[in-house]
């Protein structure tokens, strides 16, 4: 089996100028990796500053390091910080939750908005808030139920069943795709379909609405990062940095599925396992993200297509690309929000669709001239 | 080091493709499967690696069991270029590492490193190795796929139709190359092919597949017209030329002659 090194007389210690090379170009995009992190970080620190609450950055430092204990700290701790560790950790999980579709179905428009996710979720929501008549907006979502007797009760039931919703998408799709041996066209299809079929279920379920539960029901599908609590976080984050690793795990396989599924299969992947296993994985980041914060458009396609451009298709570094990229784009337009209105009245999705939509059209324009 | 199938079927739910396929390759030898198209030489080389999973049949390479083995090991031992790949945003270089994936747990050693790019620069390849694979012409990328199959360090190399979107030069390069390793390291090869003259060029065994059934398996001294006559339908001629086996399709038509180019008059 000694390849080169017997056979050829060559010895194979020693990488030559084109392996240097490749290290220059790995270690270039590492490097690129820790600015966007710094970026992250910076970006996070000063959005925590901005407000109609007037922080210094001294202020921020001090209350996030606990010695600061006045308004301040309440400021960051309970209504600051949860936003932006939310748009962030969401943006994150967006993030791989697309790359990971696209790469598993080996196709560019899989993202949790096009395959049904999304519009599940949505549905859901509607569902629990007009037809179980539960979810006064005021409440924070799981923390604050926690505390009532009847735990399928106010903000609670509104994300189960919006969760519920959008894993009824994705089982659905899994069927489907399982049914069609998993042909990666059929299965944007199947979503196209499903995303059909459940807008006209929310919209069926806000024909018999009442006035205040069609405007809970709206105001629910508005993606927003300003309405999670720390326990919700600590959920979601903990889901996402799993999937991540699994993923991370797999970076090799998901590089040979890009080569193709017969030459993926022939140097050693299950590839029919690794679709299913991944696909279950990639779409319950979705749905959670979906559940907690509402349809954060475009962000799930957007991120993984950035990336791409950036560092290009090794899942190595693309993983962690999309991720920060996911988390960066969510954060920056949260704050953008903020900035906008104000009081922070916007909701991030509205602003992901109307900044996504042309950039993303802008990324298509420029890869068709390259 | 023997390559031995004995008894091979393969079936979509009713329709079968392929039956009783059987064949045993001394190492070093390069095996042309030929047939019409359709005639399931892809389906029979996806079978061998267990791309598709065959209804029955016995798969050997020096006694062991290719079928019951784990995929992951199953690639070291066997490589698969399939006929074209999509384009890709992978580079070149990291495509070609892919072929060792089968032995990285982590992260590429040195020793994978510097094998790629050995595999590389004997392929001509190593002023691409940047590039994205998907921005190559169809035979730089065939190359490109070739060498990951090489860099898997296999003892079993399938190959479906490598030289079907190369020139004639290229063609020739890239056989002579899969010659030399086959030759060189004892390989066994099974190539599916199209071109007769390629086929009696490299090949040293024919495996021939008509109507879903081995026609014959024959060293390729062996081969005679009335075998490609019976399998492609069509009476041929074998003629020797300056060394090579030659083969000359021949019908009621006699050869046209050649047309002289007529002049337009301008003007």
């Amino acid at each position: 089996m000694e390849y080169i090194d017997t056979r050829q007389g060559g010895r194979c210690e020693d990488p030559g100028p084109v392996a240097r090379l490749y290290g220059a170009s790995i270690a270039r995009r590492s490097l690129m990796f820790s600015g966007l992190c710094l970026l992250l970080i910076v970006l996070a620190v000063w959005a925590v500053t901005v407000g109609s609450y007037h922080l210094s950055i001294l202020d921020v430092v001090r209350s996030l390091l606990g010695v600061e204990t006045g308004t301040a700290h309440i400021v960051v701790w309970s209504i600051r910080l949860p936003r932006i560790v939310a748009a962030m950790v969401a943006g994150c999980g967006l993030g791989l939750s697309g790359l990971v579709t696209q790469s598993l179905l080996k196709n560019p428009l899989a993202s949790p908005f096009t395959l049904g996710i999304n519009q599940g979720a949505a549905c859901g929501a509607a569902f629990a808030i007009v037809v179980l008549g539960v979810g006064g907006l005021e409440q924070g979502a799981v923390a604050a139920s926690a505390t009532q007797a009847w735990p399928l009760h106010g903000m609670c039931a509104v994300t189960l069943c919006a969760f519920l919703g959008a894993m009824a998408a994705t089982v659905v799709i899994l069927i489907l795709a399982r049914l069609r041996g998993m042909s990666p066209e059929s299965v944007i299809l199947a979503g196209i379909a499903l995303s059909a079929l459940f807008t006209s279920g929310t919209i069926l379920i806000q024909y018999f609405a009442s006035e205040i539960e069609l405007a809970a029901v709206v105001f629910w599908a508005f993606g927003d990062v300003a309405r999670s609590s720390w326990q919700e976080l600590w959920i979601l984050g903990c889901v996402t940095l799993a999937v991540l690793v699994y993923f991370l795990l797999n970076r090799w396989n998901l590089n040979a599925l890009a080569a193709g599924e017969d030459e993926a299969q022939a140097l050693g992947v299950n590839v029919t396992g690794l679709r299913l296993t991944g696909m279950i994985l990639a779409t319950l980041v979705a749905a959670l993200v979906t559940a907690f914060h509402g349809v954060i458009a475009f962000l799930g396609l957007l991120a993984p297509h950035i990336a791409r451009r950036l560092v290009g298709g090794d899942h190595r570094l693309l993983l962690p690309f999309s991720c920060l990229i996911g988390a960066l784009l969510l954060l920056g337009a949260d704050t953008a929000g903020r900035l906008l209105v104000g009081s922070g009245a916007l909701p991030v999705g509205v602003l992901t669709s109307f900044m996504g939509a042309p950039l993303f059209l802008f990324l298509l324009v420029r890869g068709i001239n390259r | 080091m023997t390559f031995y199938v004995n008894n091979l079927c393969f079936d979509y739910g009713s329709a079968p493709v392929f039956n009783e396929v059987g064949f045993e390759l001394p190492p070093g030898s390069v095996c042309g499967v030929l047939g019409v198209n359709g005639a399931g030489k892809s389906t029979l080389l996806k079978c061998l690696i267990r791309i598709l999973d065959p209804s029955r049949g016995e798969v050997r390479l020096n006694g062991l069991d290719l079928r019951s083995m784990p995929r992951r090991k199953l690639s070291r031992y066997a490589a698969y270029v399939p006929q074209s790949t999509g384009a890709q945003l992978l580079s070149v270089f990291d495509t070609v590492l892919l072929g060792r994936k089968p032995y990285i747990t982590w992260a590429p050693s040195r020793r994978d490193l510097a094998m790629v790019e050995k595999i590389l620069t004997t392929m001509h390849l190593d002023h691409l190795a940047l590039r994205p694979a998907g921005s190559l012409s169809g035979g730089e990328l065939q190359k490109v796929t070739i060498a990951r199959a090489l860099a898997q360090e296999p003892e079993l190399l399938l190959m479906d139709e490598p030289t079907s979107s190369l020139d004639l030069k290229n063609q020739i390069a890239v056989m002579d190359r899969i010659s030399d390793v086959v030759v060189s390291q004892g390989l066994t090869a099974v190539v599916s092919m199209h071109d007769l003259n390629l086929a009696f060029r490299h090949a040293d065994f024919f495996l021939l597949l008509n109507n879903g059934a081995m026609h014959a398996f024959c060293p390729r001294e062996e081969v005679t017209p009335e075998m490609i006559r019976e399998v492609y339908g069509i009476p041929v001629a074998l003629e020797r030329v300056r060394g090579h086996t030659v083969v000359v399709p021949l019908d009621s038509h006699q050869p046209r002659e050649a047309m002289r180019p007529s002049l337009v008059k301008t003007g």
